[in-house]
């Protein structure tokens, strides 16, 4: 193991000299924090910016909290690193923890992530950007950022939030629970949009930040309400339905909001009943939707996430939102909602 | 006893219900009311007795075949991966919250699987990176 921690060490090294050869840089304000994200030309930056495009654009000369950087091997003609690699599978993702590193490669796409927890320094390294499986444009550096920010306290959670002047509510749930199409349900009705699928939380200060613009839907909802959403990509996955992915926050940037103080924590679920509602639920019942999905998308740092998604259900009396007939009255349901919590607060 | 690994199982309770993670195989579990107490019970290293004089003392109404429900979840939950039995006493503790300050009525115990995730981590599994190195998506014969 130390020989492979030597070796991703020695892979910083290389990276940074790769993008000082076309350095292109992108900074971004992020949850009060500075990410600097520095590409090897343009390939990887194109592919990273439109999910952070609704984000605050910060000079370049401004201090960063967190570098990452990026390049692929075909844009820039660098060999991909030469790593020592065991055969396991069709897909796979492996995981390695040294003192203060953590690093994951999944194996389609070739795509590495690296963060050195000590110099706040990260890099993601891929084979070829222009053939990035699709799941991976929503929501680019997701290794990355989780496992930086939770070193910070704050949850990369799976979960979706939308807003009022009060304030937000979370929506958690595995896939398919209903949270794309409640949060653009939400979002066409009028509320704040902070993201569908990835919200950063500061269990600091109970706040919900947006970092990915995007959102995701099921091809059939899509085609449904034309309105919701401009389609600018496709993600098939082979158990589950076609869903389309594009970037609401940049399509109606005056619905986009950038953080809020959470005020409900909300269960969708999917009932096809003559009519929504909102019924009272448990914080068990909270942890079970947010926990298990965030964890299994935070590698190495599970049990963080875990005790952080706990920490969080114990602040909030959850509501679980049966979606039947009528979804279009969800955005007043849930502004009164989150309007009671903030008097609660 | 049984003995439930921790670097393995992930576990919280809240108001009663326990929510269970298991990291290895992506399945996650409730047990709500007696299941919470037997689980907490087996995650404390109790013994069968001393369970059973946990879920006494906090449920009422327990009937003839009180024991033979809990026995049947203790098996679920050792079928299930979740815990292993044990002859030796690995870990006691009854540092945990308890289950609640009033007694509730008996519900047979029951374990609540969840295998959504699991679906996922069959087809993209986590390996840990190991001395021979990194996995890599073994090459499919054309």
């Amino acid at each position: 193991m130390s020989e492979l921690s030597g070796v991703v060490e020695r892979l910083l090294e290389r990276s940074q000299a790769i993008v000082s050869k076309d350095r292109q840089v992108l900074t971004l304000g992020v949850a009060g924090c500075v990410i600097r994200i520095v590409s090897a030309g343009p390939a990887m930056l194109n592919f990273v910016r439109p999910a952070f495009a609704h984000l605050e654009p910060l000079a370049d000369d401004v201090p960063a909290d967190l570098t990452v950087t990026t390049w692929d091997s075909r844009s820039t003609g660098e060999p991909y690193p030469d790593l020592p690699l065991v055969d396991v599978g069709p897909l796979a993702t492996g995981i390695v923890t040294a003192p203060g590193l953590l690093m994951s490669y999944y194996s389609v796409g070739r795509a590495m992530s690296v963060l050195n927890r000590t110099a706040d320094q990260a890099m993601f390294i891929v084979d070829d950007a222009s053939i990035l499986p699709p799941w991976e444009r929503p929501s680019p550096l997701r290794t990355i950022l989780s496992w930086w920010f939770m070193d910070r306290g704050k949850l990369l959670a799976h979960a979706a939030a939308v807003s009022t002047d009060d304030g937000a509510a979370l929506l958690i749930g595995p896939s398919g629970s209903g949270k794309s199409s409640t949060a653009l349900a939400c979002l066409a009705g009028g509320m704040g949009y902070l993201g569908d699928d990835y919200v950063l939380i500061d269990l600091a200060s109970n706040e919900v930040w947006s970092l990915f613009g995007s959102a995701k839907l099921v091809a059939d909802h899509l085609m449904q309400n034309p309105g919701l959403m401009t389609s600018d990509g496709v993600i098939v996955h082979e158990a589950k339905a076609v869903k389309h992915y594009g970037w609401p926050s940049t399509e109606f940037p005056e619905r986009a909001r950038l953080r809020a103080p959470i005020r409900a924590l909300v269960l969708p679920t999917v009932t096809r009943g003559p009519e929504c509602r909102l019924v009272p639920s448990t914080s068990a019942r909270a942890l079970l939707a947010l926990a298990p999905s965030t964890m299994f998308q935070s590698p190495a740092l599970k049990e963080t996430a875990f005790g952080l998604s706990t920490d969080l259900v114990r602040c909030f009396s959850p509501f679980r939102l049966e979606l039947g007939e009528g979804v279009e009255q969800v955005p007043t349901m849930l502004s009164e909602l989150i309007c009671q919590g903030r008097e609660k607060a | 006893m049984w003995f439930v690994d921790p670097n393995k199982v992930m576990s919280e309770l809240l108001d009663g219900e326990a929510v269970i993670v298991d990291l290895a195989s992506g399945r996650y579990h409730a047990a709500v009311g007696v299941a919470a107490t037997v689980w907490e019970g087996i995650l404390c290293g109790h013994s069968f007795e001393h369970i059973m004089d946990d879920v006494q003392r906090a449920h009422t109404g327990l009937p003839a075949d009180a024991e033979h429900h809990v026995k049947e979840f203790i098996v679920r939950v050792v079928d299930s991966g979740l815990a292993i039995p044990s002859t030796e006493l690995l870990s006691t503790s009854d540092t945990r919250s308890p289950i609640g300050v009033e007694p509730t009525p008996w519900v047979a115990p029951v374990l609540e699987s969840h295998d959504d995730l699991a679906d996922l981590m069959l087809i993209d599994p986590v390996h840990d990176v190991t001395d021979q190195g990194w996995p890599h998506a073994a090459r499919q014969d054309p």
